[in-house]
């Protein structure tokens, strides 16, 4: 009873910052299974991949209602991460996951130093860049509503053939790597395709759950996803997620940016630390 | 709150209204099933602690190679018959990793109200992946 409280109390802290940030919340739940309760890593797995999901369905009615989810845009990237998430399937018996964590984590690490360095363009600054001829072509410019202005405040959409080839990626090192992309997805949105970060937060948020979901059904009839230790994950995650996107209209972007650069911090010194064994 | 640009090419006025409300649409339809599920793994979960129907957490530690469940479809009848908590949270649990799949589905529906025969396209490619995936170790 006890244990199944404690997994409630944390899983509703991972489906909070989950929500708000736009990332799975396995990034925290994996290691407070395994650590502080004991659980075995392929139960641990299987239920951090039903809070991916509960954290995007949890948070996607609020972002969709509120208008921070560009839908076109999610879904013409994730036809490029079950692409790159079927081609990591047929990869994954080739290729050592100890390198791919390292890179990984390189990787994580070098992004979060550029977002701190660089703060999130304004509104102006974000609309006078050349337009791009894709986003233009496929509708996927849009708005979203500010709250300080009480206005919609537009915003043009970088980068689309990088943005799709990152997507791909991230959908390889889901299926390789066994983890949710939603860190990947957020900071390719933000960096490279220049979208607001709420807006980053709220697409990604969309995503992770449709990305999470093309694994969960294989883990599910495995028998990987333990109701007894799922089930409180899930009601957990759903009441978290819930709060973290009522909050985050409310908060500033920058905050919010600054936020996710910390959490970046830490999942790139955990993959780093799996890669070279220390997990 | 009403958009006042155009730009890229892209003028925001043409779908706004139609586009927001379509969405409010998916919104609501996914609150549902959110709650839906909640609910019935919460039932599960609640009736499970109430009468210890649970597994040693030692067990679940260990690996429990012993207690590897059969797959939960095989089961799901009888146990919901015997009102049986573990059989609820997998119904619950089932229904959540579902609703992906429903997300797509009205953004489907979405593209056929505005007549947007790409994303009708991209959409379903998601969709077909979605549901293949989900359902291919099942049986």
């Amino acid at each position: 009873m006890i244990i199944s409280l404690g997994i409630l109390a944390i899983s509703i802290f991972a489906g909070f910052f989950g929500a708000l940030l736009g990332l799975g919340g396995g990034v925290m739940l994996v290691p407070a299974l395994t650590l502080l309760f004991g659980i075995d890593i392929r139960y641990a797995i299987g239920a951090s991949i039903v809070s991916v999901i509960a954290t995007s369905s949890g948070a996607a009615a609020a972002y969709l209602r509120d208008g921070f989810t560009n839908i076109r845009l999610a879904i013409f990237l994730e036809v490029a991460t079950t692409l790159g998430a079927l081609v990591g399937v047929v990869l994954s018996s080739y290729l050592k996951s100890d390198v791919l964590f390292v890179l990984f984590s390189l990787l994580l690490l070098h992004s979060a130093y550029k977002m701190w360095r660089s703060d999130e363009p304004g509104a102006e600054d974000q609309i006078k860049r050349s337009p791009s001829r894709w986003a233009a072509k496929l509708g996927l410019n849009s708005q979203y509503p500010d709250r300080a202005s009480a206005s919609e405040v537009p915003y043009l959409v970088h980068e689309i053939p990088i943005g799709f080839l990152i997507m791909f990626g991230a959908g390889i090192l889901s299926a390789l790597l066994g983890i949710g992309s939603g860190v990947l997805k957020v900071m390719a949105l933000d960096s490279v395709m220049k979208l607001p970060i709420k807006v980053s937060a709220a697409t990604s948020n969309f995503m992770i759950g449709v990305t999470a979901a093309t694994s969960a059904g294989a883990f599910f009839w495995r028998g990987d996803i333990i109701p007894q230790v799922a089930a409180p994950v899930a009601i957990g995650v759903l009441i978290g997620a819930h709060w973290g996107a009522k909050l985050m209209p409310r908060i500033s972007g920058q905050i919010l940016r600054r936020t996710f650069v910390f959490v970046l911090v830490l999942i790139g010194v955990q993959m780093a630390l799996r890669g070279v064994g220390l997990e | 709150m009403e958009s006042k640009w155009r730009f890229g090419g892209w003028d925001l006025n043409k779908f706004n209204n139609k586009f927001s409300q379509i969405e409010e649409t998916i919104s609501s339809v996914l609150r549902i099933g959110v709650y839906v599920c909640g609910l019935i793994i919460t039932a599960g979960w609640v009736l499970g602690l109430c009468y210890g129907k649970f597994y040693a957490w030692s067990e679940l530690q260990s690996g429990f190679e012993s207690l590897r469940l059969e797959p939960p479809l095989n089961s799901l009848l009888q146990g919901l018959l015997q009102f049986d908590p573990n059989t609820l949270m997998n119904l619950g649990l089932m229904a959540l990793i579902g609703l992906p799949m429903i997300r797509v589905g009205a953004t489907i529906w979405l593209f056929v109200r505005l007549k947007d025969y790409l994303f009708i396209l991209l959409a379903t490619w998601v969709l077909i992946v979605l549901v293949f995936s989900y359902w291919y170790k099942a049986f």
